[in-house]
């Protein structure tokens, strides 16, 4: 899990729960791994978006270089013809294939940008009613935590700067299993699997895997629950396989 | 639940005791060594396919292969070594490993620490609140403040 480091009015450290495209956007230094897994999955992460920028980014800066290098061969063709009107045709081709060159060295700088800017982390920073709302998380009751549920759940739109993850600590093991069930049922999609699964008790597991070896809930990323379930439901869900593939 | 970190090891156990490299278990099961490595540091997980395919290709049980059946060995100075961490704290939730909680808490992350509190709350896990209660922050001590409990007033030491 990734948690982000916030400090309270009051002065006091609290760490709430982000996804990692979240994380991306925050200062490294204010993330906390609760274990090895999450880190190496976010640099993962990191590592993958880079890869990508990088592609991009040669991928145009080869085509910048291959007009000016059209660019070049245009003047040397300039010299050898001679002729005023050849001359002027070949200042014509430079100066149009010399803009073309840095139309496309200023798209890239753009696409640059705009990468950077997607992971910057005043471009997307939490609003303070969503920063107040997580702090105050840990003195909500029962009631409240239910209420806040359903308004996710329901106008998600509203809550947009505040994920279900960051939430979920605090919520009563029968409301996660509540947002497992929706889940299942396909009624609620604005949680991954994997996040939501660490908090779901072992019984509505089980009543998971109970419907799962009958045959249904088979579009459910069982690879991503299988960690988490009980040593019974674990070898049950592999002699299901076993059997499917014989 | 699975501690994939153990997994990890038995698999490259496994793999070792039958003199393959990572390389060769990659190939037989169609994915990239860097597949392996992760496994077998518990970074990630093998899928359900490639579990099955694994069990034939060492020739042992689903419970060996994911230590199902292994006793759970902890250092109190350090709980999660070797181990995956959400294991370790289900494991204290549901009771398969018996720890000083308030001994071992500030081991803990923020999240993990709201685990072992809901656990609490929701009656699933007895620990000595007057050894707890004064290793808390008062955000967690609020949250506690809910259950029907007596709360001691260290400060004052009144009950």
């Amino acid at each position: 899990m990734i948690l982000k480091k916030v400090i309270n009015n009051d002065g006091t450290i609290i760490y709430v729960p982000v996804t990692k495209e979240d994380a991306v956007r925050e200062d490294l230094d204010s993330l906390v791994f609760s274990d090895d897994f999450s880190r190496d999955e976010f640099e993962n992460y990191l590592e993958d978006l880079e890869e990508r920028l990088e592609e991009e980014t040669v991928d145009l800066e080869d085509e910048a270089e291959e007009v000016e290098a059209e660019v070049v061969d245009d003047k040397k063709e300039e010299e050898s013809l001679f002729t005023k009107e050849a001359l002027e045709m070949g200042r014509k081709i430079s100066e149009s294939a010399r803009k073309a060159a840095e139309k496309i060295k200023k798209s890239t700088m753009d696409f640059s940008n705009k990468v950077k800017d997607s992971i910057d982390l005043s471009a997307f920073k939490s609003t303070s009613k969503s920063k107040k709302l997580m702090s105050m998380l840990p003195f909500l009751d029962e009631e409240d935590l239910n209420e806040l549920v359903n308004e996710i759940v329901n106008n998600p739109e509203d809550y947009k700067d505040l994920s279900l993850v960051e939430v979920l600590p605090f919520l009563e093991t029968e409301q996660c299993d509540k947002l497992f069930i929706l889940y299942l049922e396909g009624n609620f999609k604005k949680i991954s699997i994997s996040s939501l699964v660490p908090f779901v008790s072992k019984e509505a597991l089980s009543k998971f895997v109970d419907e799962y070896v009958k045959g249904n809930y088979s579009n459910v990323n069982i690879d991503s629950i299988l960690p988490f379930l009980s040593s019974k439901d674990v070898k049950r869900v592999f002699m299901y396989n076993l059997k499917k593939d014989d | 639940m699975i501690d994939v970190v153990l997994v990890g090891k038995k698999i490259s156990a496994l793999r070792k005791e039958n003199k393959l490299t990572q390389d060769d278990l990659a190939s037989k099961l169609f994915v990239t060594r860097q597949n392996v490595s992760k496994w077998e540091v518990g970074t990630t997980f093998p899928s359900l396919d490639t579990l099955v395919e694994l069990t034939k290709i060492f020739n042992v049980s689903i419970e060996e292969l994911l230590c199902l059946e292994e006793d759970i060995v902890i250092n109190d100075d350090d709980i999660f070594v070797g181990h995956n961490r959400l294991f370790i704290i289900n494991s204290i939730i549901d009771g398969s490993i018996k720890v000083d909680v308030p001994s071992v808490l500030y081991q803990m992350s923020p999240v993990e620490r709201m685990m072992i509190l809901r656990a609490i709350k929701e009656n699933k896990l007895q620990v000595e609140m007057e050894e707890l209660y004064p290793k808390l922050t008062s955000s967690e001590q609020k949250y506690l403040n809910n259950m029907e409990v007596a709360i001691y007033d260290f400060k004052k030491g009144n009950k």
